[in-house]
C-alpha cells in the first residue's frame, strides 16, 4: 500500500521550489505585553510581589479547593499522589499547578511539556489551572517559541496552552470552560 | 439536488439567512482585527504557501522521512489508499484491543472516509466530542462548516435538543448553560473511553511528530485518557521541520477565528508510558491530484475555513447545500475532482469576486481554479445542468465574453466603491444585504485575457 502511494506521488509530483528562509521578525517580548496578550485570552495573570509567597497567591485564589494536583516539588501545597493511578482516576480534580517552560508574547502561550507532568492530562482534566512562569522565559512570537524549543529537552508531549479552555459552539457565543479548564491563572514569578 | 435548489431553499428563510450571512461575516471581522496586528502578516502568507508548495514538490520523501521518524517514536505507521481501507485500519486497532467505545475530536478527513458510519455498524459507539460535533451528531446532520460545524444552527434550537436528549431544562438556551450540560455528558464518556481519535493539522517529518489545534480541550482529553490514541491525517498535512509550525500556527488560528492561536497546540511525539499510539495516513485521491498542474494546489490548504467565512455565496446558502463534505470555495474546487458530473454545479456557486484567495493563508488561487473547472465542465458538457433559474445569470456570462467582462467589473467596482444600498442592485442575488469585502486586486478579467480563457 505504502509503496503504491509513494510511487504515485514520485509520477506525479511538482517541480520542486524552493524552502523560503524564515526571517527573524524581531517582535517585542516585553514581559507587560505577554501579560496583556494573556489576559485577552480569558487567562488570570498575577505578577508576584517581592514580599508575597506562590502559596499565597494560590490559596487566595484558590481558598476552598479539595483535590488537587501539584506537580511542583518547590511549591508547598499539598496534593494528591498521582504515580500510581490510571490517568481516569485523577478526575475529579480540582485544581492542577504545573510548570510552564516559556511564554510566548504575540498570543499568550505558555509551553507545557511531558517533562514536568507525572500524567499529560493533568493540564486538561482539572477544573481549574495554575501555571507558574519565569518571568525571564518570556519569547516575542512562534518562530522564537520553536528557535527556544531546540535547545529545550526533548520532550514527547508538549503542548502551547493560550488561556482557559473555550468554545464559541452554540451561536459564536464565547463560553469559558468548554471541556478543559474553566480557569487558568498564570503566576510569574 | 444541486446547490442552487438547496441554496434557495435555504434562502426562502430570509430571516434565518441574514442570521447565518451576519454570523459568519462577525468571525470573517474578528480575522481582519487580528491579522491588522501582525505587520508581517502578507509576508508570512507567502512563506507558508512557498512552504506547502515546497512540500508538495517533495512529499514522497518528506512522508518516508516522517515515517521513519514516527517509528523511532514508538508510533505504528499505517498507510490507507482510500477512505474504505483508512475504516478498516482504524476498526482494526480497535478490534485488536477489544474496544467497543471511543472518542473522536474534530476530523474533517474521518468525515470524509465515512469512518463514523462504518465503525457504529460494526458495534463500535463513536462519540464526537467537540461540541459543535456532539451537536450534529445528536441531530444526525453532517458538519456545515469545517472549523464552526454548527453554524447554522441557533442556540433555541440546541436548547431543544438538549431538552430531549440531556435532559436539560425546558426552554433554556443561554450558551453558558448548554455548554455546561455538555461538559458533564462528554466528561462521562471520557472516563470510560478506550480509544481516541483525532484529526492532524500538522504532520513534522522532521520530529515524527504529529501537531493538533483545539480550543476546547476535548481532543487532549481523549488521547491522554484512552490507552489507545489514533490519529487520522491526509498525506498533504506534512511539514519540513519544526521551524515550519512557526509560520502555520501564526496564521492558522488569526484565519479561522480570528484568535492569535487555538487554546492548544498540542504536540504528540511518543505515546504514552502506557499507550499506543498510531497515525493512519490516508491518501484518498490526493496523489492523483497531484498531477493536475491547474488543481494541485489546492492540496495546499490547512482547512482553516476563511474562505466559507468571507463568501458572499456560502454565507448566503449555508453549507449544507454544497452536498461535500468540505463546502464553500475549497470545496467548490475539491469536489470536482471526486465526481465531476455530481458535483458539476460547484464551481458555479461562486461570484468569483475572489474574496477567498486575498484570506487564503497559504494563498491557493481558489477563485482562478473555480473559472478553470468551469471550462473543463464546459468541454465535458455538463453544462446543461447549469441551466438551474439561479445559476442562469453566471452560466450566461460565462458564455458570453463581453458580459462576463461588464459583471467582473461590476462586481469588482461595486465591491470596491459602492455603498450597500446600490450594491444590491448587482445581479449577485446572494449578496443582498450585504456589506461586501474588498475585492481581489488582481483582475480576473485580466487573468483570463492572459491565460487565454
Ligand atoms: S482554501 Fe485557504 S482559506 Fe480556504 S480553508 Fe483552505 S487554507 Fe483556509
Amino acid at each position: 500500500m505504502k509503496n503504491q502511494i509513494i510511487n504515485r506521488i514520485k509520477s506525479n509530483k511538482p517541480e520542486n521550489i524552493d524552502l523560503p528562509k524564515i526571517p527573524n521578525f524581531g517582535n517585542n517580548d516585553s514581559l507587560l505585553s505577554f501579560i496583556e496578550a494573556s489576559k485577552t485570552s480569558a487567562a488570570t495573570v498575577v505578577h508576584i510581589a517581592e514580599n508575597q509567597s506562590i502559596e499565597e497567591v494560590i490559596q487566595t485564589h484558590f481558598s476552598n479547593h479539595q483535590r488537587i494536583v501539584n506537580t511542583i516539588p518547590e511549591i508547598d501545597i499539598e496534593g494528591i499522589e498521582t504515580k500510581n493511578i490510571a490517568p481516569r482516576d485523577i478526575h475529579p480534580l480540582d485544581l492542577a499547578i504545573v510548570q510552564g517552560a516559556f511564554g510566548v508574547v504575540e498570543n499568550g502561550a505558555i509551553w507545557v511539556d511531558n517533562q514536568h507532568l507525572p500524567h499529560r492530562v493533568i493540564p486538561f482534566i482539572a477544573e481549574h489551572l495554575v501555571i507558574i512562569l519565569d518571568k525571564r522565559n518570556i519569547v516575542g512570537d512562534m518562530h522564537d517559541a520553536y528557535r527556544r524549543l531546540e535547545t529545550h529537552s526533548d520532550s514527547d508531549f508538549g503542548v502551547f496552552i493560550a488561556g482557559p479552555s473555550k468554545t464559541a459552539d452554540i451561536e459564536q457565543c464565547l463560553v469559558i470552560g468548554a471541556q478543559g479548564p474553566r480557569s487558568l491563572l498564570v503566576i510569574i514569578v | 439536488m444541486n446547490h442552487a435548489k438547496k441554496a434557495e431553499i435555504f434562502i426562502a428563510n430570509t430571516e434565518r439567512t441574514d442570521w447565518h450571512d451576519q454570523a459568519l461575516w462577525f468571525i470573517r471581522s474578528k480575522r481582519d482585527i487580528a491579522i491588522n496586528k501582525v505587520a508581517e502578516w502578507e509576508q508570512l502568507r507567502d512563506i507558508a504557501s512557498q512552504i506547502k508548495a515546497h512540500v508538495l514538490g517533495n512529499l514522497d520523501n518528506y512522508l518516508l522521512e516522517f515515517e521513519k521518524n514516527a517509528l523511532a517514536n514508538g508510533v505504528h505507521i499505517h498507510w490507507a489508499e482510500d477512505g474504505e481501507a483508512h475504516n478498516k485500519i482504524v476498526h482494526g486497532i480497535l478490534k485488536k484491543h477489544k474496544i467497543t467505545k471511543v472518542v473522536k475530536s474534530k476530523s474533517m478527513l474521518t468525515e470524509e472516509c465515512h469512518l463514523n458510519p462504518y465503525l457504529e455498524s460494526n458495534g463500535i459507539e463513536v462519540m464526537d466530542t467537540d461540541l459543535g460535533e456532539r451537536i450534529i451528531q445528536m441531530r444526525n446532520e453532517p458538519p456545515s462548516h469545517i472549523v464552526l460545524p454548527a453554524i447554522h444552527i441557533k442556540k433555541e434550537e440546541v436548547g431543544e435538543l438538549f431538552h430531549e436528549q440531556l435532559n436539560t431544562e425546558k426552554g433554556n438556551a443561554d450558551p453558558d448553560y448548554l455548554t455546561n450540560a455538555a461538559r458533564l455528558h462528554l466528561r462521562e464518556k471520557f472516563l470510560v473511553c478506550e480509544g481516541a481519535i483525532t484529526g492532524v493539522n500538522f504532520a513534522v517529518a522532521e520530529t515524527g511528530e504529529v501537531v493538533v489545534c483545539t480550543n476546547e480541550g476535548n481532543a487532549d482529553m481523549g488521547t491522554h485518557i484512552a490507552p489507545i490514541q489514533i490519529h487520522c491525517m491526509g498525506l498533504e498535512k506534512i511539514i519540513p521541520k519544526r521551524e515550519h509550525l512557526g509560520v502555520f500556527t501564526r496564521v492558522l488560528a488569526r484565519s479561522a477565528t480570528g484568535q492569535a492561536i487555538t487554546v492548544y497546540t498540542s504536540h504528540h511525539k511518543k505515546p504514552k508510558p502506557t499507550g499506543e499510539m498510531h497515525i493512519v495516513i490516508v491518501d484518498n485521491g490526493r496523489s492523483e491530484k497531484l498531477a493536475q498542474k491547474d488543481f494541485y494546489s489546492s492540496l495546499k490548504c490547512i482547512r482553516c475555513g476563511a474562505c466559507m467565512n468571507t463568501c458572499p455565496i456560502y454565507r448566503r446558502s449555508g453549507g449544507h447545500s454544497y452536498q461535500f463534505t468540505i463546502p464553500g470555495p475549497i470545496g467548490s474546487i475539491l469536489a470536482p475532482n471526486t465526481d465531476l458530473k455530481k458535483h458539476s454545479d460547484l464551481p458555479f456557486a461562486s461570484t468569483l469576486c475572489g474574496s477567498c484567495e486575498d484570506v487564503c493563508p497559504v494563498k491557493i488561487d481558489i477563485a482562478h481554479q473555480l473559472y478553470k473547472w468551469r471550462q473543463v465542465i464546459g468541454k465535458e458538457g455538463h453544462l446543461g445542468k447549469m441551466k438551474e433559474k439561479s445559476m442562469k445569470i453566471t452560466a450566461s456570462i460565462l458564455k458570453n465574453e463581453k458580459k462576463f467582462k461588464f459583471y467582473t467589473k461590476m462586481m469588482r467596482f461595486s465591491l470596491r466603491k459602492l455603498p450597500k444600498s446600490m450594491f444590491n442592485i448587482s445581479p449577485n442575488k446572494w449578496a443582498k444585504n450585504r456589506a461586501m469585502p474588498p475585492a481581489a486586486k488582481e483582475s480576473f478579467r485580466e487573468w483570463v485575457k492572459k491565460s487565454g480563457g
